[in-house]
């Protein structure tokens, strides 16, 4: 408690002129996810950004976009000499770190009011989205609370997606809204793991500012796509790039000797396994 | 446990009968109130035991199976006053009413954590490290777990290792001279230091080949960005009239960097210290830089105690610079370092030496009292295009210093010595490296041209045994000039083959250089040259051909290099006195080898060896005819090539746990040399005669030191702990006695840091050490010092702008078990802020102590240095920004 510094804002809506449709909060989440199920310091660290209106909710991954726009003006700023533009990205270029190219690059729309979800992704170079109905998580309520970023919040369990979860909502911030595709309790979502920890979500901030939230742009030319095949596409990429860009754009990958390059599968352990 | 299910199944059955159904619909002025979340809980209680949303009806209902009489309902929705109602416990359907209103949502941020990683980065939350009375990014970097600055040098250590290059927002201003960016920029201006453990500065190179050392970066804040910026110190002190003052301008950009300044003071401020440059040290298993001074002659007298410089230093200093670095739009890079240092010194010493011989021992005093004035200019022109198809470097470095010294010895009788030390140099490096087809073809080719003319007179003439007749006589005047030109050029193709990246080198290098020496006495009003045992006129002349194959392996942190070098020297020297000419050629094989894996989480370990073999291109040491090296050393050395066998081997491992902010780190080396060459030398009183003879001898080095760091967030707390053991051995000739030399020595630090609260800042430093060194031989000797001292430095934030501070430094010197002396210095300060002005008083040395003692052994000898030191003083500083 002692480490937090707060500031207090206080939002003032006009009620008579409808004001609060125009209402957003936004809050910041740490997520920290174990990429191989197997060994516990395969842990992976992300910031996300869950923006929310009355309404809807908007998930994404701000050092994913943060990164993006790093490599779209070193793109427009970095001419060969043939005037084409580049950015190349190498595993172990220290723009690895600028360009944030690890982090997640999937993008979750909520409307409440439609019920439904709109899920996008970008895989190296193209855009990919789906629309589904959202699923809401049978939530247990529990008595025990604790107070997270001087919110007072209560314990919820639930079973979602293939994995058993601990939530703590805050009693105080009536949004149903949490991260990734979590909803459904009576207050805003500020922390959340599964059973085994391999992945939590944790809010590092409440009310983020307009100066972090505008890094997001929304991916362009993005194809509908069934979310099943989208997922394997997903899966294939991150076990191992060589095979995907074989599957994605026949480009066949050799080694200085010509022959096919050969990649061992990495370790690939997603959140979702409810399809598995 | 199957019965158990059947009981839970019943008991659960049997509540379902007595369940409870409060539902309603959700309303706001006739509106219906979708996703209202409608919990319950105990009257009294603010726990939630079950809750519903609204759905798009406004409808909601809750099913209970609790024996309260009653319920409390909570409504509540963003735009809405939340509605807390006491219901009783029975089934009913009810609407609700909710009030419009501007729900206050909370802003809260947790602190950043003051160390985060990303990648192979560590980055430092300045925020989180800069205390109050932090001026400059360079006071706010020492506090940094895991970062070390030399606090002589100012040189930047990470976890053990020096750095290699300090960016600025990723540019390279400075090169090495990064003192200039370090001891100027505010850390109100940065963000983030950068710590990336692996420099990648050739971007060709990027993905092939990392480098082993750390790379700094020093991360603005976008208000420091596109905007030029300056500050200044205006500050006047007595006694004696004292003035201390600079003037700095700033300008970042991605495109533009600048920063100038004129510094002046004789306030006893080491100005020089800004200009020193720290990358360009000499690191094991690299060529020798062929443009470093090579003193020959020299003035005794001017030796520096080991305290801060304000205490001793009498000095009337000026400094100049002016560094630019322009990006043009297809990312090439110029840039320019320029530098003028005016600096006078004066000083008063007085030197206690003995030498421990096998015929016993020898003691002289010594007081000294002199002037030093140099004037050093210095121009480099850096021009870079780093793409990733194509490096080119091209860089070019011109150096003029002009240093006077002028003193006089007292000992049995008054000397006086004036030394004249130029030294002119120029340099220029060029490297090339384009992809072709799968390899990389690279070209380097350096240029050095130096020279340097000494002369050093000393009145009345020494040596007058052998230089006079045993007759007094006025004066002997001493000339000295090296000329030296070296070009190496090389070639060099890189190319991976599977997992391993080959890279050949093939080169040439050509050095010439010439020794010019003659002695002339002054007597009876006539100046003599003496004959041409007292003259040198040696050309040098070395052509090296070299073959060198490294074959590196990576994968993620694993890193294996093994370097093959092969070299021929073909060497021929003439001495145009004597008509000798000798021929030398040797065949050298320098193999290294270099290694690094990571062993478990957070831990790495490295090893290295090397084997190599080097002409020390000294070329005073094949001078035959006699060379006064100072007043009281007369060297004639032989015709012999000086050759050096080294073997090097360190072991280090490190710790780095950005999370937790612990840092530690461990490293073992020793070192092996073989000489062909020793220095005899003969006493005769305070007079030596030296001379290099034939004759092989060894030196063995061996040294622990180990660090821990750790920072503790809570606390604001950063402590760190140093130990390092050192020991060496070297053969020293004496009287024609081959004796064996024998210093070890243990050194323990521990720093502290503590700025929790809000009114106090204390930092401690503390230092222990014990030095032995020991003559094996003849006439064995044995001498032991402790050394300790301790620096408290506390600062009390009296209001939101004004301080007061606190500074006292402990020396205790002694033998073991002996007398020990012991010094205090205490200063007191205080600082009152403005908007962006604050005004400074200081006043040093409160106690006015008036000297200082010193105890230093050196192989054969010990010396005692008693020092002036500088008188209480006060000092007025305005500083400004604008």
């Amino acid at each position: 408690m002692k480490n937090l510094s707060i500031i207090l804002l206080f939002i003032f809506i006009n009620a008579n002129t409808k004001a609060e449709d125009s209402l957003q909060y936004s809050v910041k989440y740490k997520f920290i996810k174990q990429k191989d199920s197997s060994n516990s310091f395969s842990k992976f660290e992300d910031v996300m950004i869950l923006t929310m209106t009355k309404k809807t909710s908007l998930y994404y991954s701000y050092l994913k976009q943060f990164g993006l726009r790093n490599s779209e003006n070193d793109m427009n700023n970095n001419n060969d000499n043939n005037g084409n533009h580049e950015v190349k990205i190498d595993a172990n270029s220290k723009d690895r770190s600028k360009y944030f190219t690890l982090n997640e690059t999937e993008v979750i729309q909520i409307d409440f009011a439609k019920k439904n979800k709109m899920v996008s992704d970008f895989l190296i170079n193209k855009g990919y989205k789906y629309v589904e109905n959202l699923d809401v998580p049978i939530w247990k309520i529990e008595t025990i609370t604790q107070n997270i970023l001087e919110q007072k919040c209560q314990m919820a369990t639930t079973s979602f997606r293939g994995r058993n979860y601990i939530a703590w909502f805050a009693t105080g911030i009536p949004f149903s809204m949490g991260p990734w595709l979590f909803n459904g309790l009576p207050g805003l979502i500020l922390k959340v793991h599964d059973d085994k920890k391999q992945f939590l979500f944790e809010c590092m901030e409440l009310n983020t500012q307009n100066s972090s939230t505008k890094v997001f742009k929304p991916y362009k030319n993005v194809q509908l796509i069934d979310a099943k095949k989208l997922k394997a596409k997903k899966k294939l990429l991150e076990q191992n790039i060589i095979l995907f860009m074989q599957a994605e754009d026949g480009v066949s990958v050799t080694t200085d000797g010509g022959k096919p390059a050969v990649m061992k599968n990495k370790p690939y352990n997603p959140i979702d396994i409810y399809n598995k | 446990m199957k019965l158990f299910f059947i009981f839970f199944l019943m008991f659960t059955y049997n509540n379902l009968f007595s369940q409870i159904v409060i539902s309603g619909i959700v309303k706001s002025k006739n509106e219906i109130l979708a996703d209202v979340n409608v919990t319950v809980s105990k009257k009294g209680n603010n726990q939630i035991i079950t809750f519903s949303i609204s759905d798009e009806k406004g409808f909601f209902e809750i099913k209970n199976s609790l024996t309260e009489d009653s319920l409390k309902l909570m409504f509540s929705i963003v735009g809405y006053k939340t509605k807390e109602i006491i219901v009783a416990n029975k089934s009913q359907a009810t609407t609700y009413e909710l009030v419009e209103f501007a729900t206050e949502l909370p802003t809260v941020i947790v602190k950043q954590a003051p160390i985060t990683e990303q990648g192979d980065t560590t980055n430092y939350n300045v925020g989180q490290f800069k205390g109050k009375e932090d001026r400059t990014i360079g006071d706010v970097i020492a506090k940094m777990p895991g970062i070390t600055i030399d606090p002589q040098t100012g040189a930047i250590s990470f976890n053990g290792k020096q750095i290699s290059h300090y960016y600025i927002n990723g540019l390279d201003l400075l090169g090495g001279k990064y003192n200039m960016a370090n001891q100027n920029i505010s850390a109100d201006m940065v963000d983030q230091v950068q710590m990336l453990a692996h420099d990648k500065d050739i971007k060709l190179f990027d993905s092939l080949k990392t480098s082993q050392d750390p790379a700094l970066n020093i991360k603005l804040k976008n208000k420091a960005l596109n905007k030029f910026m300056g500050k200044g110190k205006v500050g006047l002190g007595i006694t004696p009239l004292l003035y201390d003052n600079e003037i700095v301008g700033l300008l970042f950009s991605n495109k533009k960097q600048f920063i100038a300044a004129y510094k002046n003071n004789n306030a006893g401020t080491l100005l020089s210290n800004e200009l020193s440059d720290n990358v360009s040290i000499q690191k094991v298993g690299t060529p020798i830089d062929k443009g470093q001074k090579e003193d020959i002659l020299s003035v005794i007298g001017n030796t520096n105690p080991p305290i801060n410089s304000k205490r001793y230093l009498f000095n009337n200093s000026h400094l100049v610079y002016v560094n630019g670095l322009n990006v043009f739009k297809n990312g090439n890079q110029i840039k320019t370092n320029i530098s003028y240092l005016n600096d006078n010194t004066t000083y008063n010493n007085e030197t206690n030496t003995t030498y421990f011989l096998p015929t016993g021992n020898v003691n002289f005093i010594e007081k000294v009292n002199g002037f030093i004035n140099s004037n050093k200019y210095s121009g480099t022109i850096f021009y870079t295009a780093n793409k990733k198809n194509r490096y080119l470097q091209n860089k070019s470095d011109l150096g003029l210093d002009f240093i006077n010294s002028n003193n006089t010895i007292q000992n049995n009788s008054i000397i006086n010595q004036n030394f004249k030390d130029p030294f002119y140099k120029f340099k220029n490096d060029f490297i090339l490296f384009v992809p072709i087809k799968k390899t990389i073809v690279g070209i380097n080719s350096k240029i050095n041209i130096n020279k340097m003319p000494q002369q050093l007179n000393i009145a009345p003439g020494q040596f007058e045994n052998i230089i006079n007749q045993s007759t007094p006589y006025d004066m002997v005047s001493q000339n000295a000039i090296i000329t030296n030109f070296n070009i190496d050029n090389n070639f060099s193709f890189s190319k991976t083959k599977g997992k391993l990246l080959h890279q050949t080198k093939l080169g040439f290098e050509y050095v010439f250089k010439n020794l010019a020496s003659k002695t002339s006495k002054f007597y009876n009003q006539n100046i003599y040259n003496l004959n041409d045992s007292f003259k040198n006129n040696i050309n040098w002349y070395n052509s090296r051909l070299y073959a060198e194959h490294t074959i590196t392996f990576e994968k993620g942190e694993k890193t294996f290099e093994l370097t093959l070098p092969l070299e021929l020297n073909l060497i021929n020297t003439t001495n145009s006195l004597s008509t000798v000419k000798k021929n030398y050629s040797n065949i050298f094989f320098n193999p290294s080898i270099d290694f690094n894996t990571p062993v478990f989480k957070n831990t790495s370990i490295g090893a290295t060896y090397s084997y190599q073999n080097k002409i020390n291109n000294n070329i005073a040491q094949i001078a035959n005819g006699f060379i006064l090296k100072n007043y009281r050393t007369l060297a004639n050395n032989e015709n012999v090539l000086p050759i050096e066998k080294l073997h090097t081997a360190n072991v280090s491992l490190n710790y780095k746990n950005s999370v937790k902010s612990i840092f530690a780190n461990l490293s073992i080396s020793a070192s092996s040399t073989e000489k062909n060459i020793i220095f005899s030398q003969d006493f005769n009183g305070a007079f030596i005669t030296s001379k290099a003879i034939n004759k092989e001898n060894k030196q063995q080095n061996f040294l622990v030191s180990a660090s821990v760091g750790k920072y503790f967030m809570e606390q604001k707390l950063n402590i760190s702990f140093t130990v390092s053991k050192n020991y060496f051995s070297s053969d020293l000739l004496q009287q024609n006695n081959l004796v064996n030399n024998i210093s070890n020595s243990l050194e323990t630090e521990i720093k502290i840091n503590y700025s929790k609260l809000s009114w106090l800042t204390l930092n401690a430093d503390t230092k222990f050490a014990v030095t032995n060194n020991q003559i094996k031989g003849i006439n064995s000797s044995k001498n032991s010092f402790v050394n300790f001292t301790q620096f408290l430095r506390t600062y009390f934030f009296l209001t939101k702008n004004s301080s007061l501070f606190f500074n006292s430094e402990f020396y205790s010197i002694g033998k073991k078990n002996g007398n020990t002396q012991n010094y205090i210095f205490g200063d007191i300060g205080f600082t009152q802020k403005f908007k962006k002005n604050d005004i400074e008083m200081i006043w040093s040395n409160i106690t006015n102590n008036k000297s200082f003692t010193s105890i230093s052994n050196n192989q054969n000898f010990q010396l005692i240095n008693f020092y002036n030191i500088r008188p209480s003083n006060i000092l007025i500083k305005f500083n400004f920004k604008f």
